[in-house]
């Protein structure tokens, strides 16, 4: 194999990271607008701000389909617990596996492994993903969400490592973007009992406890930050392509002219369009 | 190598055409083959057990037929708190033998440990969202042995060529089916332990079943493990699952060993499988092995019992059960 055709043969696989309110959500709209097509499992049930943001052009809107993954939860006994089984996981792996309405779905799409250069699966959010795997352990131990037991945490550290694998393999030929808030891990214990970290502190994407973030972003050649920058009327949402020095930024395009930072109204796009050689 | 003539009588599993052949297989007698074909030949030809290992097979089948029994109580319709006494009643019922309390002389798998580790089963899935599937005759499905007959195996005799096993039970978890597995354990329910299960035949045998028994295919098994302290218990559930595409990969190698033992049988020869000496806590016939070729037979009567392993009986202790296996062919 050569690099000949690299860009115009290789997929992009990437992490999207930031604080709530961020951006990452909206960030998703310029791709829908420069033709992507976009299939979204939604854990986060927050995707209220792509049809504002593409109310004027209904054709990317178009582009756009999703399926809502989450568990419905209830108060009982004073505890927040799901209602019935959760299955909110289930439904994305399956989903992952066939997008059909046999596996839950209002469409069926096909299986997306096979959906090419042209689409992006999109996870909103891992976090919240890995909230579901953790209910779905906690639901089949019978046990309530109070206190989680090593091998529970390892249980759905290691349901959520699986998918990452899967939509990692090069057996899944579809571009992804997993959205992701941001886990502080490492330096001086942050007041919270838990133990001091030897580690210096350092933003990870954010999934289940502390051993899985660092360990994510192995995943994938390519991580940007989100990042409001400003207060109040003057705030503007920008995504990074560079290492911002708490998050470890990375991604490939090191040599081509792309801005250290990207506006978010097309700074996807923009990076997509490069990095999958639709650009130079 | 000393392959007894009559080795069918002694145990149905093997053909009647050619000694040492066996053409009916489960998960435990293809793991052994797989492990060593020597250790095979032990274990299931010469049927060696080593001394002592008696007590976690025991502690096993009174740990599934107290839950078993606490299963039936609660379809004949007691409360949870019923079934429990009844069940812990069963339980103290089981264990007391000739005037006296079973004394298995271990500190983790004891009669108190049993008591221990099913009612703390019974507290903490009270409330059990995994509901016991009805198979199409009306009766639950729980203590489910089944037969699958390979089909495509080009059998040397007229003999069929059999893959058997045993499901505890078959459970339904929101939209899907599950064989549901009990297993005890000292080990810490770590990654470590769930590991085991990936590849595993028991649970690829089990989902390739599942096929076959029920309307709808499992996704796979959960595998419901107590851990056993002196003091404590864990329980913990965990899903382990199969794609078609598994399933088939292991039926394949499945047709693979079985024409190795047919091998084997052949030319009446068993060679070790000298790297596999050190796995899973060391190989019990290392030391048999490690002998003169001229003293192993001495070794063997000293420091190992006899048990026949046939997969073609459901369970030890199943006398009770109505369910007679369920013979499948494959396609049926």
């Amino acid at each position: 194999m050569d690099f000949k055709n690299y860009n115009q043969e290789n997929l992009l696989k990437m992490l999207l990271i930031g604080e709530s309110g961020a951006g990452k959500t909206g960030a998703l709209a310029s791709l829908a607008k420069a033709g992507y097509k976009l299939r979204i499992l939604d854990f986060d049930a927050g995707l209220d701000i792509l049809p504002e943001l593409l109310k004027d052009t209904p054709e990317a809107l178009e582009n756009i389909e999703y399926e809502t993954c989450t568990d419905e939860l209830h108060s009982a006994g004073g505890n927040i617990i799901p209602k019935g089984i959760p299955k909110a996981l289930d439904k994305a792996t399956k989903l992952l596996t066939n997008w059909s309405k046999a596996n839950g779905a209002s469409k069926d799409l096909g299986v997306p492994a096979k959906w090419g250069r042209d689409t992006f699966l999109v996870i909103d959010s891992l976090t919240h993903m890995g909230n579901a795997a953790m209910r779905r352990v906690k639901a089949m131990q019978g046990t309530t969400m109070k206190r989680i037991s090593q091998p529970e945490w390892g249980a759905a550290q290691g349901d959520l490592e699986a998918i990452l694998a899967l939509l990692y393999s090069n057996a899944f030929q579809t571009n992804v973007i997993i959205l992701s808030h941001i886990a502080y891990v490492g330096g001086e214990s942050a007041g919270d009992n838990s133990p001091a970290d030897p580690r210096p502190l350092a933003g990870y994407p954010m999934a289940l406890g502390r051993a899985l973030p660092p360990k994510i972003g192995s995943y994938f050649n390519t991580l940007l930050l989100c990042k409001q920058e400003g207060m109040g009327a003057t705030a503007r949402r920008k995504i990074y392509t560079i290492p911002d020095g708490l998050i470890g930024v990375k991604q490939p395009l090191v040599n081509s002219k792309i801005p250290a930072k990207l506006d978010i109204s097309d700074g996807l796009a923009v990076f997509a369009d490069l990095a999958l050689g639709k650009k130079t | 190598m000393n392959i007894p003539k009559n080795l069918y009588q002694i145990n149905t599993s093997f053909s009647k055409h050619i000694a040492g052949f066996q053409i009916a297989w489960d998960s435990t007698s293809l793991g052994s083959l797989k492990t060593c074909p020597r250790k095979y030949y032990y274990e299931l030809i010469c049927g060696w057990t080593p001394k002592g290992q008696a007590i976690p097979l025991t502690f096993g089948i009174y740990y599934h037929q107290v839950l078993e029994q606490f299963e039936r109580y609660k379809a004949q319709g007691l409360s949870h708190e019923q079934a429990q006494i009844a069940t812990v009643r069963y339980a103290l019922q089981l264990t007391y033998h000739e005037g006296k309390p079973w004394d298995s002389g271990d500190s983790y798998r004891s009669r108190e440990g049993l008591l221990q580790s099913t009612i703390w089963y019974m507290e903490q899935f009270e409330d059990d969202a995994m509901e016991t599937v009805i198979l199409r005759d009306g009766k639950p499905a729980v203590e489910l042995s089944f037969r699958i007959e390979m089909e495509d195996f080009p059998s040397p005799t007229d003999e069929p060529i059999l893959l058997c096993g045993h499901m505890d039970k078959v459970i339904s978890y929101g939209d899907d089916l599950y064989v549901l597995d009990h297993k005890t354990t000292k080990m810490a329910l770590t990654d470590r332990y769930w590991n085991q299960y990936s590849p595993n035949n028991q649970v690829s045998l089990y989902t390739l079943a599942s096929t076959l028994v029920l309307d709808k295919p499992a996704r796979g098994v959960i595998i419901s493990a107590c851990q056993l302290g002196v003091n404590f218990v864990r329980h913990m559930r965990r899903p382990i699952q199969r794609t078609r595409d598994q399933v088939l990969e292991w039926y394949k190698d499945t047709r693979y060993w079985i024409e190795k033992a047919l091998r084997y049988a052949e030319q009446e020869y068993y060679p070790m499988n000298d790297t596999a000496c050190d796995k899973y806590s060391g190989c019990p016939f290392r030391e048999i092995c490690s002998a003169d070729p001229s003293v192993r037979e001495m070794y063997l009567k000293s420091s190992f019992d006899k048990r026949i392993w046939n997969p073609l009986i459901p369970r030890e202790g199943d006398e009770h059960t109505n369910n007679q296996p369920i013979n499948l062919k494959q396609g049926e």
